[in-house]
């Protein structure tokens, strides 16, 4: 029996990670699959959980429009082919009860003595004047002996919650019960896979507790029937080192925010996060398998860079660009979700290297699809990224959906229907709206003639002057050559573009002339396996025929 | 007489194929691109071919009719190139359609 597939990202790098993979996705990298996700965080609007949740959200949206059957089902050999389901958990520390770890843990209740005896036991754990005093909503702020409690104590309190019942369950809550109940009705054969950094506040401090804490609070849920065999789960994480880097905050911040996480403690937290997983039993005994992501120190981007006034601890605001280290990240998913054999009883630790030219005044990265998932499904990888790249391409530039007010999709299924194409004339506008969005995420748009990057994009600039794949023209960070890029010409290996057409004009007017004839014959018309509605119908003849314009092909048609 | 006649509307329908296949011939070096403009362009092209076939047929049965000297012969000559013109026209059109609409989703599906 296949295994049944499990993410949880935790933290703001968590949830970027997520997106990464959540993308891969939409690239077809996970055929048949149904995938259900948690994100856990202590920061409700964190703008890196809200864009992800969006994004999955949208995801659903392009795949199905059904609202009996949000996210359709699983398809292959197209985009969007995984089924992903969402579960939204925070542990929450909005009401002025729920502060700070100083009115969380008030034992008002309890005796004199005993809140003495609580008090001193806090603050020998915990400084009481900063680290108790922080408000917790913007995370635990690299205080992670803190947050590991805290995270275990939210989960196990709404484990409770969920398991009593009542009108003030809170929806999020009902998510995480939801959750458990589903990894309990599968957990002879679950792979859950953590997303998070070991550098940072939330991530760092819920990657060694996840497990145990998901085991206890099935018990609670199960009331003390059911306990989760972390034996039989197979769990897996990312050790993703520190790769970013933000100002110092200064002591006017510092005083009113009280604890902020300091950037220049990251290595330092690293360096003792490793020492930590190395030894710690209970994460060599619950984790299957541990994958080492880091980033070259000199390469660290800034994300104050651009930004004015106070650091941005979280909340809203905190919406930092994507990084090649999450899609990394995503690849670890990918390794760990198609890994043959995971029955080893302790954690193994792996790593991968990539290609690194260093001189001196020039460091790059040498990034195939190899980099990501290895030799054998490198090309596959590739393949897959450039084939929504293209498709981005075609709806974004050549037919102008990237820029202000105009859907490229509803323009691209005008001009089918012209060619005597009428199979998609029914899509709805609203629908077409939605692939535009989409790709718009993944790749990029224009807000008022301005380039504004997207997922892949912001993962290129993230290299800096290293390769990644395709070619500089596809991933632009000029908006003029965006605007009349080559669809099929993105790759550097000319091997993955697209074959030249019979007759007058450019190379890319002629390919992009042969990729609608193949498009409208019958030969790359969607099989039963990409999907039975029209707008899946739709998306596996458009996949199936960027792939069959492709000079060379790795990727199966059905 | 009747070999006179024949040549107008052997001439008339050689020039109706022979522009059929320049038009297509056209149609298919014409790239698809986004916008629809190449579809225009393989209308013009068609209907360019089309005054072209009437032009020729007419014009070239004309200047053949010319060298008749014999005056019945003549008459008949111009009465066949007259019909023969209108032969290969309606021809045309007629296979013009039957191709596109044969073609849809080709490139030939452009005409109609």
């Amino acid at each position: 029996m296949e295994d049944k597939l499990f993410i949880i990202a935790i933290g703001g790098t968590g949830m970027r990670c997520l997106e990464s993979f959540v993308h891969l996705c939409a690239a077809g990298m996970f055929d048949n699959k149904t995938i259900d996700i948690l994100t856990l965080d202590t920061d409700q609007a964190n703008g890196n959980k809200g864009r992800v949740e969006s994004l999955i959200d949208l995801y659903n949206t392009v795949k199905t429009n059904d609202s009996q059957n949000i996210g359709g089902v699983p398809r292959s050999d197209t985009f969007f082919s995984a089924k992903l389901n969402l579960y939204k958990f925070f542990t929450d520390y909005s009401t002025t009860s729920r502060r700070t770890y100083n009115l969380l843990s008030d034992t008002s209740s309890l005796s004199q003595e005993k809140r003495d005896d609580n008090r001193d036991l806090s603050d020998l754990f915990f400084d009481h004047d900063s680290v108790q005093q922080f408000p917790l909503d913007h995370g635990y702020r690299a205080q992670t002996h803190l947050g590991s409690m805290l995270m275990y104590h939210g989960i196990m309190e709404a484990a409770i919650k969920a398991k009593r019942g009542g009108d003030d369950v809170k929806q999020h809550e009902k998510q995480l019960q939801e959750f458990l109940q589903l990894l309990n009705q599968n957990a002879s054969n679950a792979r859950v896979f953590v997303f998070g950094s070991v550098f940072g506040g939330t991530g760092a401090s819920s990657i060694p507790v996840i497990p145990i804490a998901l085991r206890d609070a099935l018990k609670v849920i199960t009331a003390g029937n059911n306990e989760l065999n972390l034996n039989n789960v197979k769990f897996g994480s990312t050790l993703l080192t520190d790769y970013f880097t933000f100002d110092m905050p200064d002591d006017q911040q510092r005083s009113k925010d009280k604890v902020i996480a300091d950037a220049t403690n990251f290595a330092l937290n690293s360096q003792a996060a490793m020492t930590f997983y190395d030894g710690d039993l209970t994460v060599r005994n619950t984790y299957k398998m541990l994958y080492h992501i880091g980033w070259p120190s000199s390469m660290k981007i800034n994300y104050s860079q651009d930004q004015h006034g106070d650091v941005i601890t979280g909340g809203q605001d905190q919406k930092n660009a994507c990084h090649f280290v999450e899609l990394m990240s995503a690849a670890a998913a990918y390794d760990f979700f198609t890994r043959q054999d995971l029955n080893q009883a302790k954690a193994e630790y792996v790593f991968r290297s990539v290609e690194f030219a260093s001189s001196s005044n020039h460091e790059a990265l040498r990034l195939t699809g190899a980099s990501f998932v290895g030799e054998t499904d490198g090309p596959l990888f590739e393949q897959k990224l450039g084939t929504l790249l293209s498709l981005s391409h075609l709806i974004l530039s050549r037919y102008k959906g990237g820029q202000d007010g105009t859907c490229g999709t509803i323009e691209f299924l005008k001009d089918l229907k012209a060619r005597n194409v009428e199979t998609y004339k029914d899509i709805p506008d609203d629908q077409a709206r939605k692939l535009d969005d989409y790709l718009k995420e993944y790749a990029y748009k224009f807000v008022n003639g301005n380039l504004e990057a997207g997922w892949l994009h912001q993962i290129n600039q993230s290299i800096g002057q290293g390769s990644f794949i395709f070619s500089s023209d596809a991933l632009s960070t000029k908006a003029d050559i965006l605007q009349k890029v080559d669809p099929g010409a993105i790759y550097s290996d000319d091997k993955y573009n697209w074959e030249t057409g019979f007759g007058l004009g450019s190379k890319a007017d002629k390919r992009l002339s042969k990729f609608i004839d193949i498009l409208k014959s019958n030969d790359s018309a969607a099989t039963v396996q990409q999907g039975g509605t029209l707008k899946e119908k739709f998306l596996g003849n458009l996949y199936n025929a960027i792939v069959k314009a492709q000079k060379t092909s790795h990727l199966k048609l059905g | 007489m009747g070999t006179s006649v024949i040549t107008a509307y052997a001439w008339a329908i050689v020039i109706c194929n022979v522009f059929l296949l320049i038009a297509a011939i056209i149609a298919n070096l014409i790239p698809n691109k986004p916008g629809g403009k190449d579809i225009s362009q393989r209308k013009t092209w068609y209907w360019i071919c089309f005054v072209l076939v009437v032009l020729l047929s007419f014009g070239i049965n004309w200047i053949l009719a010319s060298d008749i000297k014999i005056p019945s012969k003549h008459g008949d000559y111009i009465t066949a190139t007259a019909i023969s013109t209108g032969i290969a026209a309606i021809l045309y059109i007629i296979l013009g359609i039957g191709l596109s609409k044969g073609m849809k989703r080709s490139k030939l599906g452009s005409w109609f």
